[in-house]
C-alpha cells in the first residue's frame, strides 16, 4: 500500500519551501498533483455536488496555514484533514437544507447492464452509503489507509491521535464495513 | 469478503466524481482566491499602520471636533439661550466685558445688555447709585 508519488518533478517538501517563500507556481502544481486524490477522498468521504467547492476550500485553507504544516505527516495526508474539517464545517452550515441521499440521486440506468456490473454497483454503492455511515474518525482513518494507502504514523499524525488509537478505529470500521456488506 | 477485498473497493470509491474535476482550473481557482485574499491583507496592514503616521493628524481633528460637538450638546444645543439670553449655564458674572461683548457680538446681540440683568438696587455701591441717578434724571 503506498501513496501515489509524482514520477518526476520536485518533491512536495520543495514545492511547499517554494510556496512559503511565495512563488505561486508551487501552490498551483501542489492542487495539480493533489486534487485528484482528494477529490476521491471528498467524493467518498461524503461530498456530492458540492465537491468541487470543497476541494478549493481545503487546499485555501491548506495554504493559508502552511506554516503549521510540520511534514511529520505526508503532504497528501495532512490535506485529507483538512478536508475533513471542511467537509463537516459545509455540513454544519447546511444542517436543515435538503440534501439528496444516496438512493434519491440521479444513479445510471442499471436495467441495461449486464448481470455482474449491476452486483458490483450495487456492491459499490452500499459500501459507499456505509463509509459515509461510519462516525467521522473512524471513516477518515479507513479511507486514507485503504482508499489512500497512508501509514498508520501519518495518519495519526494528521489526525492528531496516536498510532495506536488509528489502528483501533480502522479495525472497527472494517468490521462494520464488512458486516454491513455481508448482510 | 475479505480485507485485501474491501480495500480494493475503497480505492474504486470516489473514482468517477473525481474525474469529472479540472485540476488545472481548481489550481486557478485556489490561486485567484488566495491572491484576493493577500490584498484583502495588505489593505488591512497598510490602514493598521497609518494611526502611527499618516491618521495622527486626522484623529486628532476629529479628537477637536467631536469635543466641540460635545461640548455644544452639554450647553443645550446650538441656539438654546437661557431667559437671560446668554447660553445655558454661562453666568455674565463669569464673564470678562470684553468677553461678554465678543459673545453678544458673535450673536448678533444688538439689546442692550444690562437690561437684561436682574439688578437691585442693594447691589450698587455709592459710585453706581449716583450714576444710576444720574442716568434717571437725564
Amino acid at each position: 500500500m503506498t501513496v501515489p508519488v509524482p514520477a518526476e518533478g520536485p518533491l512536495d517538501a520543495q514545492l511547499i519551501a517554494e510556496w512559503r517563500s511565495g512563488d505561486e507556481g508551487a501552490a498551483a502544481e501542489l492542487v495539480r498533483r493533489h486534487t485528484p486524490a482528494l477529490a476521491r477522498f471528498l467524493a467518498a468521504a461524503g461530498a456530492r455536488e458540492d465537491l468541487d467547492d470543497l476541494v478549493q476550500e481545503t487546499f485555501f485553507r491548506a495554504f493559508r496555514r502552511i506554516e503549521t504544516f510540520r511534514g511529520t505527516a505526508k503532504f497528501a495526508t495532512w490535506l485529507m484533514a483538512i478536508a475533513s474539517n471542511a467537509l463537516k464545517d459545509l455540513r454544519r452550515r447546511a444542517k436543515g437544507r435538503t440534501v439528496l441521499t444516496l438512493e434519491e440521486r440521479d444513479l445510471p440506468d442499471e436495467t441495461a447492464d449486464p448481470h455482474g456490473e449491476v452486483v458490483g454497483r450495487d456492491l459499490m454503492d452500499r459500501l459507499e452509503r456505509a463509509v459515509q455511515g461510519l462516525p467521522p474518525m473512524q471513516r477518515d482513518v479507513f479511507l486514507m489507509r485503504a482508499q489512500q494507502g497512508a501509514e498508520y504514523k501519518e495518519i495519526a499524525e494528521a489526525l492528531e491521535t496516536s498510532v495506536g488509537a488509528a489502528r483501533v478505529h480502522y479495525h472497527q470500521a472494517v468490521k462494520r464495513l464488512k458486516a454491513t456488506l455481508e448482510k | 469478503m475479505d480485507e485485501r477485498q474491501l480495500e480494493r473497493m475503497a480505492q474504486e470509491l470516489g473514482r468517477e466524481q473525481a474525474r469529472d474535476l479540472d485540476p488545472e482550473a481548481t489550481a486557478r481557482a485556489v490561486l485567484d482566491r488566495l491572491r484576493a485574499e493577500g490584498a484583502r491583507e495588505a489593505w488591512w496592514q497598510r490602514i493598521a499602520a497609518r494611526p502611527r503616521r499618516a491618521l495622527a493628524p486626522v484623529a486628532a481633528a476629529a479628537a477637536i471636533v467631536l469635543g466641540a460637538v460635545f461640548g455644544i450638546q452639554q450647553l443645550g444645543g446650538p441656539g438654546a439661550v437661557a431667559e437671560n439670553g446668554l447660553p445655558l449655564e454661562v453666568g455674565m458674572d463669569q464673564l470678562a466685558e470684553e468677553e461678554l461683548s465678543a459673545v453678544l457680538d458673535s450673536l448678533e446681540y444688538e439689546a442692550p445688555v444690562y437690561e437684561l440683568v436682574p439688578v437691585a438696587l442693594a447691589d450698587l455701591n455709592e459710585d453706581e447709585l449716583s450714576a444710576l441717578l444720574e442716568t434717571l434724571e437725564g
